[in-house]
Parts: structure tokens; sequence; C-alpha cells
């Protein structure tokens, strides 16, 4: 099944995409609670997928899918963020954002965007 | 019925005065096998021994439910200061022909041009094969509707979470589009409207006023931080068992934060007791509690 990371700043958030995540079968390949930390992460753990948050401390999610698809062209990230943000999505698309899922989200449809992008 | 009106739709259904348009519709209240007729002025059900004939003009809404096994077409009415809704039944094939030919009669409290895609996300998962359509949004004191050519999109005026005006690049231009966030069958959804700046101002204050109506919350009514997750995750759609075992709670406290929910109108019991799920009035507090955070975290 696919390895997933996922990052967020907001451990209740982490948490709440494991319990989405991994009952459905994907492991959890790691976490980041940053987005320094996730460029890092995902040298060493080389995932299927990556799950995004965008407004994050010091390197925020939209620099950190710059950095990891510059290492890996064919990286899929999926970015998350709050309502009333969605004017990022067109910076995330433009910098090669694969899917997007905005807070809060429900687990069928976060299931339903994994599915696809994985697919893609 | 005059004699000399021209019935331009007829048919037969079931009908009942439910008491509410929400319903419940109990298969007791029932008047089986009854005649409608459509006039250009009235609609009128006719059975062995009587007719009533309700006027169109009024017409405030029609909005297709399931009640068990029953398709039901809700008829709402403006009478006397009051919405007074009609319920007929028949096959949902029957029912959806009525509701598009009755759509024409909706009384247009509001009525604009716009360009709107309905809906622009799903459940938190924007969608990209989406494109604008050119038509109408038409509101009324019970919902609004979105209607092109090919597209009649009801939401109901209870089912809206938020409405708020983003800026947008389209075309190489800045752009403020309105979203309109709801709440329907257990999904959330949005749609967005391109309308003039002007029109905008207008249309976004008489939906905020309207919705007012129906989702207002009191400064008293506010959620502490816990009572909040455990409100997003049954949003999420995640298990009481599991809420439980993520924030750490004992069964006794987790019947406090849910009778709490339930109390405040945010929430509704699905299955006996240990499942809930959220009601607009919730879904419009974790949407909130989601965009403030974000709003703190930018400025933090």
């Amino acid at each position: 099944m696919a390895k997933i990371m996922i990052v967020d700043d907001a451990a209740f958030m982490r948490t709440l995409l494991k319990n989405i995540l991994f009952p459905k079968g994907y492991e959890i390949a790691g976490e980041a609670d940053n987005g320094a930390a996730a460029v890092e992460k995902y040298k060493e753990l080389k995932p299927d997928l990556v799950t995004m948050d965008i407004v994050m401390p010091n390197v925020n999610g939209i620099e950190a899918l710059k950095k990891i698809r510059e290492m890996d062209p064919n990286a899929r990230v999926i970015m998350c963020t709050a309502v009333g943000q969605e004017n990022m999505v067109r910076a995330a698309i433009m910098s090669g954002a694969k899917g997007y899922i905005v807070k809060p989200f429900q687990a069928p449809k976060v299931l339903e965007e994994v599915q696809k992008v994985l697919g893609s | 019925m005059a004699d000399n009106e021209t019935v331009l739709a007829k048919t037969n259904v079931d009908f009942m005065f439910p008491p509410k348009p929400e319903g419940p519709f109990e298969e007791r209240m029932w008047v089986r096998n009854v005649l409608l007729t459509i006039t250009s002025t009235n609609f009128n059900l006719s059975t062995s021994t009587s007719t009533q004939s309700i006027p169109l003009k009024g017409l405030e809404d029609v909005d297709m439910r399931q009640s068990g096994e029953r398709s039901v077409l809700v008829l709402t009415r403006y009478e006397d200061g009051k919405l007074k809704p009609y319920a007929v039944s028949a096959t949902a094939k029957t029912l959806e022909t009525l509701r598009k030919f009755l759509i024409q009669f909706i009384s247009d409290a509001f009525k604009t041009g716009i360009y709107f895609i309905s809906p622009a996300s799903r459940g938190g998962v924007v969608l990209t094969n989406v494109s604008w359509d050119k038509g109408m949004l038409l509101a009324t004191q019970k919902s609004i509707w979105f209607m092109s050519k090919e597209k009649q999109i009801r939401v109901g005026l209870d089912s809206i979470t938020n409405i708020k005006r983003e800026a947008r690049k389209m075309g190489g231009k800045d752009r403020n589009v309105l979203a309109i966030d709801y709440f329907e069958k257990s999904e959330s959804l949005s749609s967005l409207v391109l309308c003039p700046d002007n029109t905008m101002d207008m249309l976004e204050k008489y939906l905020t006023d309207l919705m007012e109506k129906y989702n207002s919350l009191g400064t008293d009514q506010k959620l502490s931080d816990i009572e909040g997750q455990v409100a997003t995750l049954i949003y999420s759609g995640v298990d009481s068992n599991t809420i439980q075992s993520m924030l750490s709670i004992d069964n006794k406290t987790m019947d406090q934060y849910y009778d709490r929910l339930l109390k405040l109108g945010m929430a509704n019991v699905i299955r006996v007791r240990r499942e809930l799920e959220l009601t607009p009035r919730g879904v419009k507090y974790v949407t909130d509690m989601m965009s403030n955070f974000t709003t703190e975290k930018k400025g933090g």
C-alpha cells in the first residue's frame, strides 16, 4: 500500500489525517510539523504522497512543495489549508501540487482525493 | 378551478399538509391518489369529493426530499405572513418534472445575472474539472437557486454555513468572487459566484442577512477548545470510539461534550445516542474555527 507523509504544524490535524488514512491501509511513512522538516524527511522517506499544510511557521507549505519538486519532479503533493485561503490554490497548483483539500475536511473526500492523486 | 383555465400539466400524486417543510411525512397523513393540475395561476388538488386551488403566486420554494421509500416534493408558499408547506409524493421522475416546471413560478425576491460554479468544492476537496456557467441567481426567503440553461441547483438557506468574498486571479486580472458554503446530505459543498462588484455587495448583504435568521449563535455559545476538536472530528466522519481514543477522554466526558453540541443545535443524533452528525450550525462553527486558526497562524 502507498506510503504517505503528513505535514502540518498542528498535532491535532496530523492525528486526524492519520486516523483517516491508516484504517484504509495506507502506511504513514512519517510526519513533519514544518516545511523545512518536511523537505528533509521527504529525502529520507521517499513517500508516495505528501499531504502538506500551507500556513506553517518558517518554511511554509508552498515553499516546501517547490523544494520537494526540485528534488523529485514526480512528487505527489496534496495541499491542505483552511477555508478563506483558497486564493493559494493557484500558487500551489502552479508550483506543482497534484491536489488540494480545504480544512475542515470530510474523510471520504480526503480518501477520494488521495486515491485520485496516487492513480495519476 | 375555473372551467376556462388551460391546464398546463396534470398528474396523480399523494398529498399532505406537513407540519414543517422538512417533515416528518407520516404515512397516515397522505391523501392518496389526488389529481394535481397546474394552470397558469394555480395548482389544484382534486379528490372525488373536493378540489382545492392554491395560487402559484407567492410560491417561495420547491424542494425534493426523500422520506423512507417515498420521493417527496415540498412546495412552500408565503401565506398570511408565514411560510406554508405543501407536500406531494409520486415517482422521483414525475416529481423532478414537476419541480423543473414549478421553478418558473417561484417569487423572485432577488434575481441577478451571474456566472457560477456549483459545486466548486466537495467535502473540502476543490474540484478541478469544473467551469463557469452563465446564468441567474435567484434568492427567496427559503433558498437560493443557481440557474442556467442546463442547471437548476437549489441551496436551502438553512443549509448555508458561510458566505464570504475571496480574491481570485482570473484571466490575468484580480477579481472578487463570492463563495457560498453549504452542508447537504452529510456533505460539505461550496459554490462560487462571479458578478460585478456592486451587485456582489448587495448579494452578499442580502444573503448574509437571510442566513443569520437560520444560523445565529449567541456570544455565550462558544465551544471550548476540546469541544471544538470534538466537533471537527465529528465533521470529518471519525466515530465516537476513535474520538475518545484520539483525545484521551472517558465515556462520561464524551457524553458531556455531545450533550453540549446537541443543546446548541450544532449536531443531531444519527445512531442511538453514540454517533452524531453536525448540523449546518455546527459545520459553520467548525469552518469559522479553522479559518480563524489559520488567520492567527499567519498573523503570528
